[in-house]
């Protein structure tokens, strides 16, 4: 058995954070937990729009009728949001009508938050919308969790948000790499695709499946085009240098209509997509995006 | 019972002292000292032994004979009971061995009873513990202690002037699995209590078999007013007990409601009850029990923001979810240093809805124990050494009272507080 081996986890963002340090001893270990604990713990608090009383559910409730103020942490990522929203041509898109889903299947476009930097303010320009940060919330931690573990000097790390949001970070202490494999959704523990990482984030989007069966009939996923649910029993998984890259790109591939996945993934020369899509009798066909 | 059991609970309480500390024992569970300390394997003289008399032979009375029977400690000197098939069967389970009266004042007259155990209809709990404690006997007396409060005040400021023992039968308070349990949650593991439920559920007319109907009373006296305040009484202040000693308080005020709904034979106290008791920090527990159903069965729920007990099932729920399984896969793999590929890459993963979470145990073996045992070692353990535990009598008498106020509030039909001249300390 090796002699360091510190593992720890926690409920977070509405899902789980587990943290694998193979070299790492418990007094080190329970440090870098308990600041990537309080650093998700906030980020949630800022971002979630679950919560009752995060900032987002502020900003959601107010910044149709006035432009509301915010921290320079918010400008920069609705700026960025904004900026993926382009380069994914809209499939990233962190707006939602407020009515979705009952009897308004608009969609509105992230164009409709007005950022204005000077003011440090934010303000919908469109009164129906509101901002679902779900498909950034997990990569943008994730940044901040290397962050955390550089800072600590960590150099082997394996960090799963999700299981859908991963960070490897150097390697396997018995291998040059970490092996994650993107599970099969049919047959629990059969991987469909193997990612050799080193230093490098991964992220899947998809149907959760659990004990071999679909959980939802439907994802929570919107196509963006034609405002449905996305149905097709497919998953997406990215390979990227940033783990909010891997993260807004899973889920713009996931929704995106054929033609445009090339056009969104020239705009990401350094990220890899694998595309695993299932027939009605549960075989799965393998494709490589790039 | 055989010996490897009555170790292995010793162990556990041993355990208990070991894993939590004394000061984990001297403040949650001061009357386990006296199991703590003792050593198992003592070869007994017959002037160790205490005698004790048994004053109430029916169904729970003569369950705990047979509980004695099985400790070292104890010898069963007299028994006693008014009923003649009770005081025939009382006899017989002794061999005959066991001075047998039908009027208790007779057995407390014998001067060499060191304690008597009673377990009599409810209405006479009260004047036979006090006369008990006078005649210098120390006492076991079955929950609750008494069908009026003051009569359960009585009962604890005679122990008091006397200096004897009184103890009550809340067997929860030796069970290992609720031991553990309070160890638990005196760590912090629910976080802050911040709501309690409990409930027993039955489905039968609790009736027993009556041979003449002039006996009716005598033997279904749980079922009246005079002799008993029915699930009150006899159901919840078990689990009343549990609630207090888990959030560590005193309820100061209840509100209930109740009727006979479904029983209409006759009986004279509800067949089904709600309440909700409030605790100075603001904590409720929310209890009902009823007679008509017994799906839901029996059940303590404590909850705070970390997590949930269900106490008779022993089972803790995290809020907190289990690690992936790929993650404990790569520990496995780390820990025999194998290098393969982890199954973690899937749609974000979310956590189970409650009826597909199904928590941990919190003992890793049943003892099968509910704790009489144990209690009744306690206690001659208790009587031998004149131990008086004042923590012990106040989770008692407060159950007790709880019990007592919440059968009030429902015949009143109003929030009752628990009076000033009621409290002590």
């Amino acid at each position: 058995m090796k002699e360091s081996l510190y593992h720890n986890h926690f409920a977070g963002m509405g899902t789980r954070l587990d943290l694998v340090l193979p070299d790492t001893d418990t007094a080190n270990g329970d440090t870098v937990f308990m600041q990537i604990k309080a650093e998700v713990d906030r980020l949630e608090k800022k971002l979630s729009c679950f919560l009752p009383d995060s900032e987002l559910t502020y900003i959601n409730q107010h910044a149709a009728k006035n432009p509301v103020k915010v921290d320079q942490e918010w400008i920069t990522i609705l700026e960025a949001c904004n900026k993926y929203y382009k380069s994914t041509y809209s499939c990233f898109d962190v707006t939602l009508q407020q009515n979705f889903g009952k009897n308004h299947n608009k969609l509105s476009g992230a164009d409709n938050i007005v950022i204005d930097k000077n003011d440090a303010t934010i303000h919908f320009s469109d009164p129906g919308i509101k901002i679902d940060l779900g498909g950034f919330g997990k990569g943008y931690a994730l940044d901040y969790v290397n962050e955390i573990l550089r800072f600590h000097d960590v150099k082997n790390a394996l960090v799963s948000f999700g299981e859908s949001s991963i960070l490897a970070l150097g390697k396997h202490p018995y291998g040059n790499h970490w092996n994650i494999g993107v599970q099969h959704l049919f047959r629990p523990g059969e991987n469909v695709f193997v990612f050799n990482l080193e230093n490098i984030n991964m992220s899947t989007s998809g149907m959760l499946a659990r004990n071999g069966k679909l959980r939802y009939r439907k994802t929570a996923l919107i196509n963006p085009v034609n405002g449905q649910p996305v149905e097709k029993v497919r998953t997406i998984s990215v390979k990227s240098a940033k783990a909010i890259d891997a993260e807004i790109l899973s889920t713009a591939l996931y929704v995106s209509p054929q033609n445009r996945k090339k056009k969104i993934l020239s705009n990401f020369p350094e990220s890899e997509a694998i595309e695993a899509i299932y027939t009605n009798d549960e075989k799965v066909s393998i494709f490589v995006l790039k | 019972m055989n010996k490897t059991e009555q170790q292995s609970r010793r162990e556990f309480i041993r355990n208990v002292s070991l894993v939590t500390g004394t000061s984990f024992i001297a403040s949650s569970l001061p009357w386990m000292n006296a199991l703590a300390n003792e050593n198992p394997d003592q070869t007994l003289s017959p002037s160790d032994k205490i005698r004790i008399g048994i004053i109430g032979v029916g169904s729970r009375g003569s369950l705990l004979l047979l509980h004695m029977k099985n400790i070292p400690s104890i010898e069963i000197a007299a028994v006693c009971d008014n009923y003649s098939p009770h005081f025939d069967k009382a006899k017989e389970m002794t061999n005959n061995k066991a001075k047998a009266f039908v009027d208790y004042r007779k057995l407390l007259e014998i001067k060499d009873i060191d304690a008597v155990v009673i377990a009599t209809p409810l209405n006479e709990h009260a004047h036979i513990t006090i006369n008990a404690l006078q005649a210098g006997k120390h006492v076991f007396c079955e929950k609750s202690m008494a069908r009026i409060p003051e009569d359960c005040l009585a009962m604890v400021n005679t122990h008091r002037e006397t200096g004897k023992i009184l103890q009550i039968g809340h067997q929860r308070m030796f069970n290992p699995k609720y031991i553990k349990a309070m160890e638990f949650i005196s760590a912090g593991q629910l976080g802050n209590i911040t709501q309690m439920r409990a409930f027993w559920h039955r489905n039968n007319d609790w009736r027993r078999v009556v041979p003449s109907p002039e006996l009716e009373k005598k033997i279904n006296w749980r079922l009246y007013k005079e002799f008993s305040c029915g699930l009150m009484t006899e159901l919840a202040s078990h689990q009343i007990q549990v609630a207090n000693w888990a959030l560590g308080e005193f309820p100061d005020k209840v509100m209930g409601a109740g009727s006979i709904n479904y029983w209409k034979d006759g009986r004279e106290v509800h067949d089904n009850v709600n309440l909700v008791y409030t605790y100075p920090g603001g904590t409720q527990l929310i209890y009902d029990s009823c007679t008509s159903n017994k799906y839901y069965g029996l059940e303590e729920q404590i909850m705070g923001p970390k997590g949930t007990m269900e106490l008779e099932a022993g089972k803790m729920f995290s809020e907190t979810p289990p690690p992936a399984p790929g993650i404990m896969h790569l520990i496995n793999n780390i820990e025999h240093k194998v290098f393969d590929t982890i199954p973690l890459g899937g749609a974000s993963w979310i956590p189970d809805t409650p009826s597909k979470n199904k928590g941990e145990y919190i003992l890793d073996e049943d003892l099968e124990d509910d704790g009489t045992q144990l209690e009744l070692e306690a206690f001659a353990y208790s009587v031998k050494n004149n131990i008086i535990d004042p923590e012990y009598i106040r989770q008692a008498y407060y159950a007790s009272i709880a019990a007592l106020l919440g059968f009030n509030a429902i015949e009143e039909e109003k929030v009752i507080a628990v009076p000033e001249k009621l409290k002590i300390v």
